[in-house]
């Protein structure tokens, strides 16, 4: 049965809805969609592949500071929130890949390169039909893009410890018993496998919560997290982190 | 308003550019309530829907390009709320006051201009839901699966927002 046949609505509802039932189309400004056709949008070009490479050197020279490496680290998350948001778009539109990427920028501790990922695809370890669609990596830190037809995600990895007393106080939680931060508003998560700080932007708490539970294998939320972080990694032929 | 419940066909990119533009155009209108942001949004949309379109199955079309365009919606407010900006109205001196002198003729032409700065009056949370059941006619549990939330918070949430509607509506 339908679920909408059991619902009653009042008859004030029913007016307000046959109001809203009479909007009639709207037809598209002249131009605009030969325009999507022909142009590559403004908000998506090399502007936003500017600033996603600002934001990478942004990162890189972060990673040169010397703040991680060590036994502790703490995601930059506001940073890498504004990563994903600059590279995410970008990322998953292939013929961007395909005009831009394959070169190195800057040099030493800050390399970060950036490479194409092929066309194959992890769809199952993501839900809503996810696709890896490239991945930024450095000598400190790798990102992972994902992306779906409506969404993406991006997967952060850092080695070492996450130190979550130096992360705001009002993002801490628990996932599974497990020491996590996450902040609903960026959907941001931050969690830590066995020897790895994994930052997840664009899911949410719940979202990873259920991702990793799916993971039919024993063990703790950080053992199963590992476990997956590893099956995203290892197709990229980074070390296994878990 | 009214949508195409159903397509056995995967149009090609073009085609879906320039048949179905109207349909998604409306949507991100009726969603942002401004042509500037809704242009922007049928942008994005239209990439999201070139990258998708390899992975299409057959089914629900304009269920699927709604889709799309509530999701890209969505994260365009969760940006926004990272980066507040202001938004810009069309054409915020056309809000029609209740008064005698308003005749009903204007009023009824003008109505749609009126319930569309109304709909802009409620949060995107119930707004979205509001206009993917009233305006387009998807059931509750379409818009449950568009927006990955149970029927009962769609349920709520529509039945908030037109209550919103009512009072603004009856001021």
């Amino acid at each position: 049965m339908n679920v909408d046949e059991n619902l009653t609505e009042e008859a004030w509802e029913a007016d307000v809805a046959s109001l809203l039932g009479g909007l009639p189309f709207v037809d598209p400004p002249p131009g605009l969609i030969d325009d999507v056709l022909t142009h590559r949008p403004l908000h998506s070009g090399r502007v936003v592949l500017g600033l996603g490479l600002a934001a990478v050197f942004a990162i890189g020279a972060w990673l040169g500071t010397g703040n991680i490496g060590g036994d502790f680290v703490v995601p930059p998350v506001a940073d890498l929130v504004a990563q994903h948001d600059v590279t995410a778009d970008e990322a998953s539109d292939v013929e961007v890949l395909n005009s831009n990427l394959g070169f190195t920028v800057g040099s030493g501790d800050s390399a970060v390169e950036i490479e194409q990922v092929p066309g194959s695809s992890d769809a199952a370890s993501l839900p809503d039909g996810f696709e890896r669609r490239a991945t930024f990596a450095g000598s400190e830190l790798e990102q992972q893009i994902y992306a779906s037809s409506s969404s993406a995600v991006s997967i952060f990895i850092q080695p070492g410890a996450v130190d979550f007393d130096d992360l705001p106080a009002e993002g801490r939680t628990t996932i599974e018993g497990v020491a996590a931060w996450s902040d609903p508003v960026t959907m941001t998560v931050v969690v830590q496998t066995t020897d790895s700080a994994v930052t997840i932007v664009g899911l949410s708490e719940s979202e990873v919560s259920t991702v990793v539970a799916s993971i039919e294998a024993p063990g703790t939320f950080a053992d199963r997290l590992g476990r997956r972080v590893g099956e995203w990694t290892a197709q990229l032929g980074f070390a296994d982190p878990s | 308003m009214s949508t195409d419940q159903s397509s056995d066909l995967v149009p090609s990119w073009d085609d879906v550019a320039h048949t179905h533009s109207r349909f998604i155009y409306s949507v991100a209108y009726r969603l942002c309530g401004n042509h500037h942001d809704a242009q922007d949004l049928v942008q994005e949309v239209l990439l999201r829907v070139r990258r998708g379109l390899a992975n299409y199955q057959p089914g629900n079309f304009e269920g699927w390009l709604s889709r799309i365009t509530t999701n890209a919606f969505l994260d365009r407010v969760r940006k926004q709320k990272r980066r507040p900006t202001q938004p810009l109205p069309d054409e915020p001196d056309r809000y029609i006051e209740g008064s005698p002198g308003v005749s009903a003729e204007i009023a009824q032409r003008d109505l749609p201009d009126h319930l569309q700065e109304l709909l802009m009056t409620l949060v995107p949370e119930y707004r979205v839901p509001v206009v993917l059941k009233d305006v387009l006619g998807f059931s509750y549990e379409e818009i449950a699966d568009h927006l990955d939330i149970p029927i009962g918070t769609v349920r709520s949430r529509i039945h908030r927002g037109r209550s919103r509607l009512r009072d603004k509506l009856s001021v």
